[in-house]
């Protein structure tokens, strides 16, 4: 069974097919990286995953099930965990907060009415993936308040702590100075090995010397697959890239 | 410490029957009722980012059961039930078609939800009356005493309050605040939004409609104003005036624009310009509310 399977996704909008029959397989505990100009359909293939926009045509095979038509919420219960592009976090809770939201995204524990919020299970839970995307010591501190640095490391915290099956990380490290670069690397090399990963990233150093493979992405469509060591010198990629620039 | 502040408050409130005149008590007995009516409309409206104009009528629909059931011979304690079971499933039908817009699309159509039951009030002459609204005939033996009514309302509101602040800080009301911030991270986290958003509805729904039992008790009389649009802005700028996503605001809302308007009324007969006028301040000058006010200062 794939940890992922896309066949022929066609997202519009409008005139515009900015997924144009893109395919993608992903084996489980796979890492792979989505390169691609500004515009590539990157992103808008995600929310063809998660379920943000429904493609056109094609199918979105998750772990052996067929979540074409499903909702966002159903493909998180499936273990699909992602990050966002433009952060997306609770901006007026705290980093502990919003952990407690994230974990009970898959438990019924969220209905709970007459308990308090802070009691419960899931501390250790919560503990381990802040631990793991080095977040730790600012649990009180509302989210607005952090640095741009620590918000994105809240954004991966939110998502590993629902120990997502397969994990989508958009651009998890723009924005950020060459140190923290290097620590969302860090973070990402760190985690566990079964996790089947999608990463989006422009910055290709940083992309190539964490995943096993490479799809490479223009125009809505998938341009080439290929291992890391193949796509430094490759021409075609080259022009993708060089073509954005002029 | 808390607990003395709110054991101090409970006294002060429960002592009002004996310190005030009976015209007054009154006015005391509708401040703790509007305060259930602006705490319901807090939960969304604060809590939830969903700001609701149909809470009126679904307080008035409870206080219109209460007032027909009473005269059809139910007891009073059942009338009010059905009271609260009526706005319960009127919030049902009202949930299901709004819980999924949010902003200006969930205001306007709430809004036009209320309308239609305010229509359907001041049509629908055979049942209930028409413009000229019910007199109802609920003040007799215990409840005939204006102080043991006032008392009435207070526990029943200390219970709603107590209840209400268990739903605020529990694990659901989280939700609720996370979903104010982001629901799309929600979806993308696994949470059911629209179900959250209506399990939300209904439980404010309820709380609206245990307000206006207690009204039907109180004002043994009810008529179309009772579920008109101007009572739905009244619950929303009380919640507002006192600061929404606080739990007291409603209190402090509620007793603010009912004491205004006994003291504009004295004056001048247009209420509903100064209405206007002190939400534009609120806004202008303490978009927190009053008593986010005084957090900002007190830090
Ligand atoms: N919701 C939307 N409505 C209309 N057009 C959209 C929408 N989302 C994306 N697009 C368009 O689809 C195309 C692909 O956008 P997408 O965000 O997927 O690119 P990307 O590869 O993620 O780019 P970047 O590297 O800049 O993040 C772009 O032309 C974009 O303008
Ligand atoms: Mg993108």
């Amino acid at each position: 069974m794939k940890a992922l399977e896309l066949s022929n996704v066609v997202v519009r909008f409008g005139a515009l097919r900015a997924v144009d029959g893109a395919s993608l397989s992903l084996e489980q505990g796979e890492r792979r990286a989505v390169i691609g100009p500004n515009g590539a359909g990157k992103t808008t293939l995600f929310n063809a995953i998660t379920g943000v926009i429904r493609p056109a045509e094609g199918r979105v095979v998750i772990q052996g099930w067929d979540g074409t038509r499903a909702s966002p919420q159903a493909r998180a219960r499936r273990g699909v965990g992602r990050t966002f592009q433009i952060t997306n976090l609770f901006p007026e809770l705290t980093i502990a907060e919003n952990m407690r939201v994230a974990l009970r995204g898959l438990t019924a524990a969220k209905w709970n009415f007459w308990a308090s919020d802070e009691a419960g299970a899931g501390r250790g839970a919560i503990a381990e993936a802040l631990a793991a995307a080095r977040l730790e010591g600012q649990d009180e501190v509302q989210v607005k308040h952090l640095s741009y640095g620590a918000q994105r490391q809240l954004e991966l915290a939110m998502a590993l702590v629902q120990k997502p099956r397969l994990l989508l990380l958009d651009e998890p490290a723009a924005g950020l100075s060459p140190v923290e670069r290097g620590a969302v690397a860090d973070i990402v090399r760190a985690l566990p090995r079964d996790i089947a990963m999608v990463l989006i990233e422009h910055d290709m150093d940083l992309a190539l010397g964490l995943v096993d493979s490479v799809t490479v992405m223009h125009e809505g469509r998938v341009l080439l697959e290929a291992a890391p060591d193949q796509i430094r010198g490759n021409a075609q990629v080259q022009e993708v890239y060089l073509g954005r620039a002029a | 410490m808390r607990a003395v502040f709110i054991l101090a408050g409970l006294v002060a409130l429960a002592s009002m029957p004996l310190l005030l005149p009976s015209y007054q008590l009154g006015i005391a007995s509708e401040i703790l009722i509007f305060s259930v009516l602006a705490m319901s409309v807090n939960l969304l409206a604060g809590y939830a980012g969903r700001t609701p104009l149909c809470h009126g009528a679904i307080f008035g629909t409870s206080t219109y059961v209460v007032i027909i059931a009473a005269a059809a011979g139910v007891p009073v304690w059942a009338a009010c039930l059905l009271g609260v079971a009526a706005a319960g499933g009127l919030s049902v039908v009202f949930g299901i078609i709004a819980v999924r817009t949010s902003g200006v699309y969930f205001l306007l159509l709430t809004l036009a939800l209320g309308l239609i039951i305010w229509g359907i009030c001041l049509r629908w002459t055979g049942v209930t009356g028409g413009e000229n609204g019910l007199r109802g005939d609920l003040r007799q033996g215990w409840l005939a005493d204006s102080q043991r009514l006032y008392w009435l309302i207070l526990v029943v509101g200390a219970v709603l309050t107590f209840a209400m602040w268990r739903l605020v800080r529990s694990p659901f009301g989280l939700t609720l605040r996370a979903i104010k911030d982001s629901p799309s991270r929600m979806a993308a986290l696994g949470h059911d939004v629209p179900a959250h958003l209506f399990a939300a509805f209904v439980a404010s729904g309820l709380f609206a409609g245990a307000a206006g039992a207690l009204y039907a008790l109180f004002n043994d009389f009810v008529s179309p104003t009772t579920v008109a649009l101007p009572q739905s802005v009244e619950g929303l700028l009380m919640a507002i005036v006192g600061g929404v996503g606080n739990i007291l605001g409603g209190l402090v809302g509620a007793f603010v624009l009912i004491a205004l308007e006994q003291f504009v009324s004295a004056y001048t007969e247009r209420w509903l310009s100064v209405l206007g006028l002190t939400a534009i301040a609120i806004m202008l000058f303490a978009p927190q509310g009053l008593l986010g006010l005084l957090q900002r200062k007190s830090q």
